[in-house]
């Protein structure tokens, strides 16, 4: 038996050591795996490899290669199948199956050798990954600093992790489908089952609590390994290997046991016989016999070709291909995985939003789409190659049916199976939507998006794929072209080339919003879809002079039949189409390169390079300061273009004279004109667009006021190449002062600030934010970079059937020339920050006391309305008794189009994005959901404090006293509505995202009242820190010190206060002894690892259970990089025990201490699950260690 | 209605030359093309059926230059390949239907008319609504020769399509062949000699892509009269007589070898031996004669 099974191993291994192909895959593998590390390690300009790990995480640390190497195993599938499938299929596919199986060897020795052949000659062809992976760390242009010493076992590792366990499991799969059905196809649907169970495991991760669930799925563990190191910091990317542990080992406990049960299963019940269908040769012969035969004259008849044979050839190919079990199999398989993504619909923390027909098309047509590719791929071979597979093409070919007749036919059967594909997305929507209880159809946006917009770029690529097959001499060879095609384009971008001029079928798409359609954005998609679409005819017409009938011969013949063909055939089908595509590819240049500019990532570096080598002498050097705005803003939506006439007053508050300083507006989409009341020039910089100084005739001296008269257009003219002037649109425009009025002076923020990017071109390292005790830029805050507090006046205008508004209240409207004016003061100073909104809105409105409450929104979106108004007047409510008053008469909620997904909080005016709330579908009963319309406007609201009252100096640490703070007030109007025990809902998600935040993060991790404007501190960590203060020394504390904090620095001019301040009021207010603790939750980065070990309940009287858990806790103290030192501690942790889920029976503090603690205590009903600190208060980096069932004894 | 091949010449990608200046004509009625596998005569019908051009040469048919305009060849042509496959499922009306569609025959109920009676003409009538992929292999080269008769042709070729059938499907198939080929050319390639002495008027020898003769059947057996003798020997004789005499052909006759050979006179031993076609066949084949 051993014999058999060591002479079919090399059997296998001898037959494929003579194939070209396997040495191609080695080197093809080698190759890619090593221009992955190049990438990954920032070798290549613009191009970008990172595996959701930090970008400061070596290349050949353990992660990354497990990472890549398991990306790139995803990617061998391909090869895996063909191999494990052809192991055995290559004796039925040969016919040499009934000698084979005639042979008295054993048939499991038989098949346990070519099985284990198989598998040997992958692992040769993969170990090509490790190789080229290691190539890759030795080239010259990636960064030292990104790679560690090189350790060969490191490499090994995820061989024995992910790839070989892979091979072996997929082998099984498709050894089984292949011995089973002795085809080939079936293996390859498998292929495509594995890629969706893989890709559906992506989307269920977003899910927090199906984490395990969603890792299992995927059989290739990639979605496992990532979760399992989610939460590792850089430091710990780096330094920890990744063996098998946490959802990485489920996931490989549970595919490996079913790779070995099909392994077994293909060994115990394997059976050679083919099902041979019955020929009823016998029954035929005596109806022959019967039969005298008979002298029928036949008719010569003409032959005729009208359209009527072109419509049969087509319904003869359509109903081929509608036959096919696998499109029958790949489309159902396509339907399952909708309906169960469909239920992550525009998911926002784990809360679902309603099914409106925007966002279903957008998922369903989305996740189809690939769907739709393999098929077009897929099909476009069978076309072209049916008859010969069938071998009926000798007889077709020498029938006269026109060429052009049958290329027609193949093409249009193609174009009829994209139309089914859509009409199927079309149906899954209506099901979804149906299913999910929303019945608000939107049909015409259906039929524009999916057989309009959609079609064209199906329909182009069916071309290619047809036009690949025809020019091939194998199918395979067709398909293998196509994926090349699709690496190509999704490619090409990455690695810094991202001109739609050359990628076959790019075109810029704008997201559809429901406020404005998809807007003028649509003109450059059409254009560019059109121009390929002119390629693809000729390409159409040339795949019918190149079609070959009869015996295929070589490249060189058929290059001499074409040109026969071509000499005898029209000429205008193939030269027309080409020119137009010229001539459309010009226009469409012309549209994205002179009416618009495009730059390259790398240009667009440089710029901002040269400016910080020219300019950085002048930061801090004196500058006039905007008192006054007074503006006249004329909105034109159905242009894009707005008018606009500004008188500034300016002054210069330093105590030095102003000769000249820089003058800058960059936004090449802004035509301007400025006037200065006083006497001065213009000099332009000659390299850089948009950069003059102004020189004074004669110095401005302290204190001294001018005017400036600042007036112009801001116009989008066109088409880009991506889409972009999203802020002025037809309906729903909203735009801010940064895109179009000058900043003066030396503008750090043009730096680059990749640390990364910055060594790239001999920068020095720069912080993300100014050092906390810098003077100059104390002189700053951080939104505006000219200018303190502003008066500000605004006049705007828009169309007739629009609502313009700008922050200030409404003085008076009125029409003027056919268009609707507004006209808003503001009754106080504010920030120099203010908006524009222009749109067809609905208004509601409504009153808490005296404050004037307005939500403008888009007709339709009415569900949660009334959700932001209660968030508007509890939070009014809480921050008003508990920080300061309001400092306006009115709040005013707008939406603005989905392009941005955020709110923006400017004063009384509060932008908010139609995705982010107006369509949430909360279900307050739903223990998970979690109401973010409420969250979100709470948030802004609280904005009106924390940035319109209180404001930082632009340094480190000032996002904790604008976000941070928005933060906390939301929590605490959060905790009034739902109570402290529910709060789990929300932080949960604000831990997750903190811990992930901290893996990706790119430079270093700040403490949070450092924190240099990163998101994952001041927002996520921000909202645990803020709520576990309240909870440690009370929430009237914490709202006394704020309040005192605004009562001193609110409203405050130059220099502008630092978290240094806030926290020295906080520290006074809190006994010595615990400031170790404030420590913790400001100055440092404090995780716990804390542990349930063991968790048990036991009855010991009626009503009575006595619990007893076993709990490790852990605290470490994180440096910048991640890197951790235990600390001794001992802190009050709280406890829960729940009934049910979202219903506590046990909710108390208990003193852990580092080390393992033993606590015990009774309960008076039977609990469920026990949870450790249940909301989150202490970061702990492994929240799933921190529930357990409760047992019972 | 001649067919007219001049000088055709085919040389494959790996060298091998299929075709060698092949001259040909041929008239009205059945021709056969005569030769072991691999004669090249797979590849000579491909190239008259316009599916593969030659190298050079040229093929002429009523006037049409066919390799300069094939398409007009195709309106006239019937074309049955050695080996064909169908769509599975598809049933022989249905196929039949669509292949009439393909080849021209637009007009609704003239296809009609015309699908009935290629079907009942080839007997498959009653097995119509079968799928042609059940069918026998009799019943499938009958299927392929109603394809083939399809808008009445006037050159039908049909390339091996005895292969493998039984003797008593042979004849059914001879039966339809003879039924048509008084009308039109019908070019039959066969390795089996009988198919052309029973049906063909004019024949010619392939060989190594070259055409050897051209003849027909009566005048062949009339050129070898009283060349061929024959001999009843033991098994181990055979090797001697190969290498003194020109052994047509050998075959087992109650357990001795009955040897055919060619020779202009009587050899000792020998008895002279009525000619038939296969030994005119044989002979040029191994290079006894020359044309």
């Amino acid at each position: 038996m051993l014999k058999i099974i060591i002479a079919n191993i090399l059997f296998e291994i001898k037959l494929k050591r003579k194939l070209i192909s396997t040495y191609a895959y080695f080197v093809l593998f080698a190759a890619i795996s090593a221009l992955m590390m190049v990438i990954a390690g920032g070798g290549i300009k613009g191009a970008i490899v990172s595996f959701g790990l930090s970008n400061k995480v070596n290349i050949n640390s353990s992660v990354s290669l497990t990472m890549i190497s398991s990306f790139m195993g995803v990617f061998g599938l391909f090869i895996i199948a063909p191999a494990f499938g052809q192991a055995l299929f290559k004796d039925f596919g040969n016919k040499f199956d009934q000698i084979i199986y005639s042979y008295p060897a054993d048939r499991k020795a038989f098949l346990i050798g070519r099985f284990f052949g198989a598998l040997l000659t992958q692992v040769f062809i993969f170990s090509s990954i490790a190789f080229g992976l290691w190539i890759g760390t030795l080239f010259p242009n990636v960064q030292t600093s990104l790679v560690g010493e090189n350790h060969l076992y490191l490499y090994i590792l995820p061989y024995l992790t992910s790839l070989i366990p892979n091979f072996f499991i997929f082998g099984s799969m498709f050894f089984l489908i292949s011995s089973k059905t002795k085809k080939m196809a079936p293996v390859y649907i498998c292929c495509i089952i594995l890629f969706m169970a893989w890709m559906l495991s992506g989307q269920l991760q977003r899910e927090i609590d199906n984490k395990l669930l969603a890792t299992l799925i995927d059989p290739f563990g990639l979605e496992a390994i990532s979760q399992s190191i989610r939460y590792w910091s850089a430091a710990e990317q780096n330094n920890n290997t990744v063996t098998l542990f946490s959802y990485f080992l489920y996931n490989r406990i549970l595919w490996l046991s079913i790779g070995i049960i099909l392994f077994l299963y293909s060994l115990l019940t394997f059976n050679h016989e083919l099902k041979q269908k019955k020929t009823a040769e016998n029954k035929d012969d005596e109806v022959e016999d019967k039969n005298k035969f008979k002298n029928i004259k036949l008719k010569t008849i003409l032959p005729k070709f009208d359209l009527n044979t072109l419509l049969i050839m087509t319904k003869f190919e359509v109903k081929q291909a509608l036959k096919n079990i696998y499109f029958q199999m790949i489309l159902l398989a396509g339907v399952l995985f909708v309906f169960v993504s469909s239920t992550q619909i525009g998911k926002m923390y784990g809360t679902n939003t309603f099914p409106v027909t925007e966002n279903v098309i957008s998922l369903i047509g989305g996740t189809f789409s690939l769907y739709i590719l393999i098929i077009l791929t897929f099909y476009a071979g069978e076309v072209v190659w049916n008859e010969r597979q069938v071998k009926i093409n000798e007889i077709l070919d020498s029938y006269d049916t026109p060429t052009w007749m049958k290329v027609i036919s193949k093409w249009m059967t193609l174009n009829i199976i994209i139309i089914l594909l859509l009409f199927v997305i079309f149906a899954c929507g209506l099901i979804v939507q149906t299913v999910m209880g929303y019945h608000e159809y939107d049909f015409s946006q259906y039929f524009y998006r999916l057989f309009l917009v959609r079609f064209i770029s199906y329909f182009n690529i069916a071309i290619l794929a047809f036009f690949v097959q025809v020019i091939t001499k194998s199918k395979y060879l067709g398909h293998a072209m196509m994926i090349f095609y699709y690496l190509y384009y999704t490619w090409l971008p990455s690695l810094g080339f991202s001109h739609k001029i050359y990628r076959y079928n790019a075109a810029p798409l704008a997201t559809y919003s429901d406020m404005n359609k998809l807007g003028r954005f649509i003109d450059g998609y059409f254009a560019f879809k059109t121009y390929w679409l002119f390629l693809a005819l000729a390409l159409l017409y040339f795949s019918m002079l190149y079609w070959q009938k009869g015996s295929l011969s070589n490249y060189a013949d058929r290059r001499k039949q074409f040109l026969q063909q071509f000499r005898n055939a029209k000429k205008w089908p193939l030269f027309l189409p080409l020119i137009l595509f010229i001539l459309l590819g010009a226009f469409n240049f012309y549209n994205t390169n002179y009416l618009n500019i495009y730059k390259t990532s790398a240009e667009a570096s440089l710029e901002r390079v040269n400016y910080e080598k020219k300019y950085k002498k002048l930061k801090g050097q004196s500058i006039p300061i905007i008192n006054t705005v007074d503006i006249k803003v004329d909105i034109f939506p159905k242009e894009a273009r707005v008018n606009f006439d500004s008188k500034l007053e300016l002054q210069n508050k330093s105590d030095k004279p102003i000769k000249k300083f820089l003058f800058q507006m960059t936004n090449s989409n802004v035509s301007y004109d400025a006037q200065f009341s006083r006497k001065g020039k213009f000099i332009k910089d000659k390299e850089l667009d948009g950069i003059y100084f102004f020189e004074f005739k004669k110095a401005l001296k302290p204190n001294e006021k001018l005017n400036l008269n600042y007036k112009g257009t801001i116009e989008y003219k066109g088409f880009s190449n991506e889409v972009s002037g999203t802020d002025i649109v037809e309906n729903g425009t909203f735009f801010n002062q940064w895109s179009f009025m000058p900043s003066f002076g030396y503008n750090p923020n043009f730096e680059l600030s990749s640390t990364k990017d910055r060594k790239k071109y001999g920068l020095k390292k720069k912080k993300r934010l100014p050092h906390i005790h810098d003077k100059e830029a104390l002189q700053f805050n951080y939104i505006s970079n000219n200018a303190s507090w502003i008066d500000y006046k605004a006049t705007v205008c828009t169309d007739p059937d629009q609502i313009a508004v700008s922050p200030g209240y409404l003085q008076k409207e009125w029409m003027e020339n056919g268009r609707r004016c507004f006209k808003y003061e503001m009754d106080q100073k504010i920030l120099n920050f203010y908006s524009f909104l222009s749109a067809r809105y609905e208004k509601k409105i409504d009153k808490w006391n005296d404050v004037a409450i307005e939500v403008y929104y888009h007709k339709g979106h009415e569900y949660n309305i009334d959700t932001m108004i209660e968030s508007t007047k509890m939070s009014l409510d809480y921050y008003t008794k508990h920080f300061s008053p309001y400092q306006h008469k009115q709040f005013r909620i707008l939406e603005f189009p989905r392009y941005a997904t955020f709110a923006q909080a400017f004063p009384n005016t509060i932008p908010f994005s139609e995705a982010i709330g107006f369509i949430a579908d909360v279900d307050e009963d739903d223990p998970k959901d979690v109401n973010f319309p409420f969250y979100v406007t709470s948030h802004e609201m609280a904005h009106q404090w924390f940035a319109h009252q209180i404001i930082g100096g632009n340094v480190e640490g000032v996002t904790m006293l604008s976000e941070t703070f928005a933060q906390y007030g939301a929590l605490m109007v959060m905790k009034q509505k739902y109570g402290h025990k529910k709060m789990r809902r929300f932080l949960k998600h604000e831990l997750d995202r903190y811990l992930f935040g901290r893996s990706q993060e790119h430079e270093y991790e700040n403490p949070l009242y450092l924190n240099e404007n990163q998101q994952y501190i001041h927002y996520q960590k921000g909202s645990l820190i803020m709520y576990a203060l309240q909870d440690e020394f009370g929430e009237e504390l914490v709202n006394s010190v704020i309040s005192d904090f605004i009562k001193q620095k609110g409203f405050q001019e130059a220099p502008y206060t630092t978290t240094l301040e806030f926290l020295d009021l906080l520290y006074k207010r809190i006994p010595s002894d615990k400031h170790g603790n404030l420590d913790d939750l400001f100055m440092r980065i404090v995780l716990y690892d804390n542990k349930i070990l063991k968790a048990s309940q036991k009855k010991i009287s009626d009503k009575l259970y006595e619990v007893s858990i076993e709990i490790d806790a852990k605290k470490l103290i994180s440096d910048k990089d991640g890197n951790e030192k235990p600390e001794e501690f001992a802190k009050l942790f709280t406890i829960a025990i729940e009934k049910k889920e979202g219903e506590y029976i046990y909710f108390e503090k208990h003193l852990l201490k580092n080390g393992v603690n033993q606590l015990k205590f009774t309960i008076s009903e039977k609990g469920t699950k026990i949870f450790l600190d249940p909301i989150m208060m202490n970061i702990d980096k492994s929240p799933s260690e921190n529930d357990k069932k409760l047992s019972l004894l | 209605m001649s067919l007219e091949i001049a000088g055709i010449t085919k040389t494959y990608a790996n060298g091998v030359k299929a075709l060698d200046n092949v001259n040909l004509n041929m008239e009205k009625g059945m021709f056969g093309l005569l030769g072991p596998n691999g004669a090249g005569k797979s590849s000579l019908m491909r190239t008259l059926a316009t599916l593969q051009p030659p190298d050079s040469g040229s093929i002429v048919f009523d006037d049409i230059d066919v390799l300069n305009s094939p398409e007009s060849l195709r309106s006239k042509l019937g074309y049955l390949p050695q080996e064909f496959g169908v769509y599975p499922k598809a049933t022989a009306h249905e196929l039949l239907d669509y292949l009439a569609q393909l080849k021209g025959v637009s007009d609704t109920n003239e296809r009609k008319e015309v699908v009935g009676k290629l079907l009942e003409m080839t007997n498959l009538s009653e097995v119509k609504k079968r799928a042609v992929s059940t069918y026998s292999g009799g019943m499938k080269q009958r299927f392929g020769i109603a394809q083939a008769l399809i808008g009445n042709p006037k050159l039908i070729i049909v390339d091996e399509p005895t292969a493998g059938l039984d003797p008593q499907e042979r004849v059914r198939f001879y039966n339809i062949l003879s039924e048509i080929g008084d009308e039109v050319t019908v070019l039959l390639s066969t390795h089996i000699v009988t198919d052309v002495s029973d049906l063909c008027s004019d024949f010619a020898i392939m060989n190594s892509g070259k055409v050897l003769v051209k003849t027909t059947p009566e005048k062949a057996v009339a050129t070898l009269q009283g060349q061929v003798f024959s001999k009843l020997i033991d098994k181990q004789e055979l090797e001697s007589i190969e290498t003194n005499h020109k052994v047509v052909s050998s075959r087992f006759k109650v357990g001795k070898l009955l040897v055919k050979i060619y020779s202009d006179h009587c050899p000792e031993g020998f008895t002279e031996e009525k000619v038939d076609l296969e030994d005119y066949y044989f002979s040029h084949i191994k290079g006894f004669i020359n044309a």
